[in-house]
């Protein structure tokens, strides 16, 4: 009898144990919260350890797009300093080209001068054969 | 004529004589100009190289050209 009384009373904690829920739930819920934390404790020691060279590639990265915008900077100040001194050559060839061309204009206008003539008055018959040039003599008669 | 002034200004200096003026007999003279119209073409010096009687012709241009390329070389 003590027995059957023993195997009721075990069934009957079993029961209470099964039905009650409050007992129950509590036991699980640090079960997954540590399976959690150890999920997340794994994930990190997992993504610390790759972590460390992704900083350094993105460090490089940086400092490999630092190095290239100084040397598109250095490149830029060469090519500004080289146009300035296209632009001062082309500037000192056109100041001597006008000079040339000055001194040119006026070589042509002294050589134009002597061609240039006034016109003699076509009835001041004293500049016949005065003038130093060709003439010629338009006579007629009027009546 | 008017071309001739037009073609030879500045090389050729133009004069209009009136063979009726009295006033111009000398220059008659000098320049042998009769009584009929003509066109006379002389050098700096003073010197007659070519007469022409009658109407321009078109050609006279060249030849007048011709004659002072003469004249200048």
């Amino acid at each position: 009898m003590k027995r059957f009384f023993f195997v009721l009373s075990v069934v009957g904690l079993l029961l209470l144990a099964a039905c009650g829920g409050d007992t129950a739930p509590t036991a699980p819920e640090p079960a997954v919260e540590s399976a959690e934390e150890t999920t997340i404790t794994e994930s990190e020691s997992v993504e610390a350890d790759p972590a460390e060279p992704v900083i350094d590639v993105e460090a490089e990265a940086e400092e490999m797009a630092e190095v290239e915008e100084e040397t598109e900077m250095v490149e830029t100040d060469t090519t500004e300093e080289v146009a300035e001194e296209m632009a001062d050559e082309v500037m000192e060839e056109a100041a001597i080209a006008e000079v040339v061309d000055a001194d040119t204009e006026e070589a042509e206008v002294a050589e134009a001068e002597p061609v240039t003539v006034a016109i003699v008055d076509p009835t001041d018959f004293a500049q016949i054969s005065q003038t130093g040039r060709p003439q010629f003599l338009n006579s007629f008669a009027t009546w | 004529m008017n071309g001739l002034k037009t073609t030879f200004e500045g090389q050729v200096d133009f004069f209009d004589l009136n063979i009726d003026d009295p006033s111009l007999d000398g220059l008659r003279e000098e320049f042998d100009i009769s009584g009929r119209s003509q066109y006379i073409l002389v050098d700096a010096n003073g010197n007659v190289v070519r007469r022409w009687f009658g109407p321009l012709n078109p050609t006279i241009t060249q030849e007048v050209n011709a004659l002072l390329e003469e004249l200048n070389s």
